[in-house]
């Protein structure tokens, strides 16, 4: 069965891991909820039309832009069917104390900063996806986010960075 | 401790990794009604607006034409109307500004708000606005105020402003001129593209007071105008920035806040917020300066430059802005780091159906040296001499006056020879070298000076107070906006008072209310100015210190030292007290007190600068230089035409490292950023003036992979004796030369000279198929 | 921001989701069908489109499934891009869809948005239209499958209510020897000058599809045939760009000229890749 939303109403979202209460219109975007909802303001609009980055952030562990998604995709019912696993919404302010941050910081992977959400859960979602990845994989997915201030060597050094700790981390116990 | 020198980590940098650094868009207080903007979709053309209709729209509070507001803005000449009366100027000027409760009601009413156009004759280039009998883009152009002076403009012409340099005898200087050269040159108008768009919000209170919050590089400016248009007092104007996400000069014009101002005050006061989409922050909101340039040099036989005629006019589009500011900037540096004896310089402020033009990193800097250093490379080859060599011949040096007359030393010009000689050698090797069956190698080289032209009596401050653990507080009205001035203005004070960084707290937002006045965010003079005033503040505090510690220690405060959060006897450094004990009052242990609460004060001046001559261009426009060589070595593929830069090089007089890593990728994100606007960038406009590239899609900034594959910077350290521990300005200088490098180097290539930009594969197909036909 | 307003769909079969359609158009709803929505949400904060209702078709699960089934490859028309570049069922495919848009909009965009979108490349098409592909749609009338050309001249003809459900191709073209080449003004990521895909038939025929030289993709027997006839390369390219239209686009990302130019490298470049030479 279909399932269908009309007008502003009340929906629960899983966000960071909380699941949110938010009113929304089927027409808002994922952005702008996240952030005048939410007020998770660490997604940045830079551009509302899919060609920045800077509004990045993990769909079930998947880099996406979230000024490209409607919020409603998101949204589950007060009585989720069985087995029905919500999708996961991961914003920047879930990141702590990450290796991902660590190199970015180490690095010089930023200046002004209204970037750097976008391209840190860009780098998450990569070290997670992708550990192996080579370097040509690397710049591919850094290639969808822009960055102003820095050359980029810094950012992609700080990528580079947190794939080589992640790989040559210990396995978990 | 030892603060200066160390590559400091931003102090907001924890902040910006974790979501949690606020700029103006994230912070929207509740019950903030939203303004959406209806802009032109003409050039230039009669405006006439049906708005009934939006104004009875569902949310909508009020709907704003430019018949309801009678100003005329600008910060050289008062030539902009902040919504269009009349008639519209440019592709994206706003006519209409629509007030609602909700974005998404503004947004619809803005949409419903009918325009009718009656086109009128486009000025879409600078050719088209200085022929003959052309369409004026502004009537009235000689009932205009000057509120900056100087600024010339000519009336029943498109020209806003002419600024001259008149140096030596033109005609002497061509008469000892066995070679000359020259070139014309054509520069599109670039946009800044910070990646947070402009944004403003306004507030007017019941108490007078005017509440601002924008994203601006230039909040006290912003302060002033609007209590100059407004008729406010000063101190009523309340204006606060938060960090801001990148600016790049965009962000010194002051326009949106203007717009903000007049929504709130359409409202009864209530806050309004006015943010840019990012096709409104490239078409509607100002980008940097076009440029079309005729430049002419002359050398003795021996390739010593005798004479320089040059011809600027540059695309300011539909406002002025601060483009005449841009243009004695240029005529300031004309020649380009050089000793030339005679020169006459002509820079044009050409008013288009262009968006308008405000600063751009470099102001002016990066197409004039684009101009300048092409013409070198077209000398050198004309004198048969290597374009290191021609250039190292006449390097202007300590001793020698720059085209306004303005004589130089070594702590005010730095080490020009020294940057040439380290970039020549890092980038050893043949102009051009066949690697491959379809590749070349090719290296080009340029050089950059720069002054920065603020006005003479620009000013800064600091205030610095204590805590009761001895730590301190700095406050400063520089705007951090990704230079990490602020770090800097601490890792000053942290130096002075022998503290650790992580002692000093910073204000990072800006409010014009408590915060010492900074004149402006750009120049890149926040670490010579706010760190001028830093010192003094520093100095006054220890004074202070000392004072009260040289009763409580029974000597003379000459006698006394600070360092490490202690005042104490140089003589005996354990005999002291501690900042925490004296710095409010100190208290005997009957409980009596002395002293009071210490707050240091500091404040700098610009000094000895002086306006430039109306007729001769002489004067002092800026407290020193930052010179530096840089250069690039690309690959050509001789078959399909395509070439990547994969090696750039930065030799920069820096005059001291205050925060070398700070100071590296500074010049590295400018590098990046220069050849960005050598190869892709440059704003575009069809047969009616209407925009072309309003969006990241279409206006191509670098992204990764796109950079080279090793950025070399090196710094040269002649200390500027008069700035904070000897640093020179650094923000902006990292894309000077890159343009006019990577274009030596495709020259080189290709084995025909470019002139333009930016250097597309289609734009070097079309030279080198052109060169093919005329054999 | 999208200020229009629109109602939500999420229908879990193709049949509910034409049904749906032709319920809310009844209505005067002006339905729109979404997949990845990258289109349907920035041209509707440009006020470019403004439906009334958004069907979106992802959670109909043969929408969204990749699999190889009596002799064919499948490919659901809900399928994200990325999925068919990591997975790479088809070389060709995950060539050309690897240079749609950048990593992370492959992820949203879909190959049935990427056919039925408004932006004019519709690279995806260019593979199907060299394979033998079959298309099926689901519509009013109940569900069609017809070869990929007869539906795709460049735009999809789809009647009102129509959606695309999968597209398919034998298993055996998936292993012909292909060539892909985008080429951009500058940058890796951009629309392109022009788009190519080839393949070489097991007869050593070879077949050219193109994005980016005319308003839609286009594709040409005559174009193939004089690339295929006997021939030095350079004789053969040459007849092929004789064989182009007279009138390419024209644009910000390059002239027609310059995209002729382009184009005679690239095929140069497809026959040396194709035949060794």
């Amino acid at each position: 069965m279909a399932t269908s939303h009309t007008g502003r109403a009340e929906h629960l979202i899983t966000v960071n891991g909380e699941q949110r209460r938010v009113t929304l219109r089927p027409a808002d975007t994922l952005l702008y909820i996240l952030r005048d909802e939410l007020g998770l303001t660490g997604a940045k609009p830079g551009c509302e039309n899919g060609d920045c980055g800077a509004c990045t952030v993990l769909v079930d562990g998947v880099p996406m832009k979230s000024c490209l998604l409607l919020a409603i995709e998101f949204a589950t019912p007060e009585e989720p069917a069985a087995g029905a696993v919500p999708r996961h919404i991961e914003t920047v302010e879930s990141l702590d104390e990450t290796e991902v941050q660590r190199q970015f910081l180490d690095h010089w992977a930023f200046q002004c900063g209204y970037c750097t959400s976008g391209f840190l859960m860009l780098a998450e979602g990569l070290r997670r996806q992708r550990p192996g990845a080579s370097p040509g994989e690397v710049v591919d997915w850094l290639r969808s986010n822009i960055c102003r201030c820095t050359s980029y060597a810094e950012i992609i050094q700080a990528v580079r960075g947190t794939l080589e700790r992640e790989r040559s981390a210990p396995p978990p116990v | 401790m030892n603060a200066v020198g160390h590559s400091v980590a931003r102090k907001e940098a924890p902040n910006k990794v974790t979501g949690r650094a606020r700029y103006c868009a994230d912070i929207t207080p509740a019950g903030t009604l939203t303004a959406a903007l209806v802009v032109s979709r003409h050039a230039h053309a009669r405006i006439r607006l049906e708005v009934d209709h939006a104004r009875h729209m569902p949310g909508v509070v009020a709907v704003l034409t430019g018949q309801d507001v009678s100003l005329l803005c600008g910060e050289v000449l008062e030539d902009r109307p902040p919504l269009a009366v009349g008639k519209v100027r440019y592709w994206g000027e706003p006519v209409a500004l629509v007030i609602a409760h909700g974005e998404a009601e503004a947004k619809r009413a803005a949409r419903a708000v009918r325009v009718d156009y009656q086109p009128l004759p486009v000025v879409n280039t600078v050719e088209d606005a200085i022929a003959a009998g052309a369409a004026l883009v502004h009537e009235r152009l000689g009932q205009y105020k000057r509120a900056q002076p100087p600024v010339v403009p000519q009336a029943q012409s498109n020209i806003a402003d002419h600024a001259k340099i008149r140096c030596g005898d033109a005609a002497e200087g061509w008469r000892n001129s066995a070679a000359t050269v020259s070139g014309h040159f054509a520069l599109p108008q670039v946009e800044h593209a910070a990646v947070e768009t402009r944004c403003a919000r306004a507030e007017i209170l019941h108490d007078g007071r005017v509440l601002v919050q924008s994203t601006t590089q230039a909040p006290f400016e912003v302060q002033k105008l609007l209590a100059r248009y407004f008729h406010l007092q000063q101190g009523q104007v309340i204006v606060t920035v938060p960090l801001v996400g990148g600016a790049f000069g965009g962000k010194a014009a002051v326009q949106l806040e203007i717009l903000a101002y007049l929504a709130s005050r359409a409202v009864n006061g209530r806050p309004v917020q006015l943010v840019n989409s990012r096709e409104e922050d490239m078409a509607t909101s100002p980008v940097g300066v076009g440029l079309v340039a005729d430049v002419k040099l002359g050398a003795s036989a021996e390739g010593l430059l005798q004479a320089a005629e040059l011809t600027f006019w540059l695309d300011t589009g539909a406002y002025t802005d601060s483009t005449p500011r841009v243009a004695r900037a240029m005529c300031s540096e004309c020649t380009g780091p050089y000793r030339v004896p005679h020169i006459r310089c002509d820079a044009y402020t050409v008013y288009t159906n262009h968006t308008y033009a405000t600063a751009f990193r470099g102001f002016g800097h990066f197409p004039l040296t684009f101009v300048i250093e092409r013409t070198m490379d077209r000398l050198a080859e004309q004198l048969d001499m290597d374009p290191v060599e021609l250039r190292r011949k006449n390097l202007i040096g300590p001793g020698d006056r720059t085209p306004t007359r303005m004589a130089l030393t070594r702590s005010t010009l730095g080490d020009p020879r020294a940057c040439l000689d380290r970039a020549a050698e890092l980038l050893a090797g043949p102009a051009r070298e066949q690697t491959g069956p379809h590749t070349v190698r090719a290296r080009g080289l340029a050089l950059f000076w720069k002054t920065s032209s603020s006005p003479p009596n620009a000013i800064s401050g600091a205030i610095v107070t204590f805590n009761q653990d001895g730590s301190v507080n700095l406050s400063t009205g520089t705007v951090e906006m990704g230079a990490g001035t602020k770090t800097t203005s601490a890792q000053i004070l942290a130096e002075r008072l022998g503290l650790d960084i992580g002692q000093v707290h910073i204000h990072t937002h800006v409010n014009t209310k408590v915060d010492p006045e900074h004149w402006k965010t750009v120049a890149s003079l926040s670490t010579f100015m706010a760190g001028r005033a830093v010192l003094e503040a520093a100095e006054d505090a220890k004074a202070q210190l000392k004072s009260v510690a040289a009763i409580v220690l029974k000597c003379a405060p000459g006698d006394l030292s600070v360092a490490r959060g202690r005042i104490f006897l140089t003589a005996d450094p354990n005999i002291y007290v501690a900042f925490r004990d004296v710095a409010h009052g100190y208290t005997y242990p009957g409980g009596d007190a002395i002293g009071g609460q210490i707050v240091g004060r500091g404040s700098y001046i610009m000094r000895h600068l002086t306006l430039l001559d109306e007729e001769t261009g002489e004067g002092h426009p800026g407290p020193s230089f930052t010179v530096g060589a840089q250069g690039v070595e690309i690959d050509w593929d001789t078959r399909s035409g395509r070439y990547r830069v994969v090696r750039a090089v930065s030799v920069v007089d820096a005059g001291r490292a205050m925060n070398p890593a700070g100071a590296r990728t500074m010049l590295q994100g400018g590098m990046c950023m220069g050849i960005g606007l050598a190869t892709r960038e440059g704003v575009l406009y069809g047969r009616g003036g209407q925009r072309l590239n309003d969006q990241f899609r279409t206006y191509r900034t670098m992204r990764a992979g796109e950079q080279p594959d090793e950025y070399v910077v090196e710094l040269v350290e002649t200390p500027q004796i008069d700035a904070p521990f000897g640093a020179r300005p650094l923000g902006e200088h990292g894309l000077l030369a890159m343009p006019a490098a990577v274009a030596a180097a495709v020259s080189h290539a290709i084995g025909r000279p470019v002139s333009h930009l930016p250097i597309t594969p289609e734009s070097l197909w079309r030279l080198t198929r052109t060169a093919e036909a005329a054999r | 921001m999208i200020p229009i307003d629109f109602s939500y769909w999420r229908p879990t079969s193709a049949e509910e989701a034409v049904a749906l359609y032709q319920r809310l158009a009844a209505d005067r709803q002006e339905p729109a069908y979404c997949a990845g929505g990258t289109e349907i949400v920035t041209r509707a904060r440009l006020g470019q489109l403004a439906p009334g209702a958004v069907i979106d078709l992802k959670a109909i699960p043969e929408m969204c499934r990749v699999a190889c089934e009596g002799g064919r490859w499948h490919f659901g028309a809900a399928v994200p891009l990325a999925q068919l570049v990591d997975d790479e069922p088809w070389p060709l495919l995950a060539r050309i869809a690897e240079r749609v848009a950048d990593h992370t909009s492959r992820a949203h965009i879909t190959l049935g948005g990427n056919l039925a979108g408004a932006i004019q490349y519709r690279e995806a098409a260019l593979p199907f239209w060299l394979a033998d592909a079959e298309i099926t749609v689901a519509g009013p009338h109940g569900r069609h499958t017809a070869p990929f050309a007869q539906r795709f001249g460049g735009a999809l003809s789809l009647d009102p209510g129509e959606l695309v459900l999968d597209l398919s191709i034998p298993e055996s073209a998936t292993r012909f020897p292909s060539y892909a080449q985008k080429a951009t003004r500058l940058d890796y990521v951009d629309y392109p000058l022009v788009t190519v895909a080839a393949v070489q038939s097991p007869g050593g025929h070879l077949r050219v599809a193109w994005s980016g030289l005319l308003p839609e993709p286009f594709r040409s027997d005559a174009l193939d045939a004089a690339l295929s006839a006997a021939g030095t390369p350079a004789a053969r390219v040459a007849r092929a760009l004789g064989e182009l239209p007279s009138t390419l686009v024209e644009d910000l990302h390059g002239t027609a000229d310059y995209r002729r130019f382009v184009c005679e490298q690239i095929l140069s470049d497809a026959i040396a890749d194709l035949e060794g030479t």
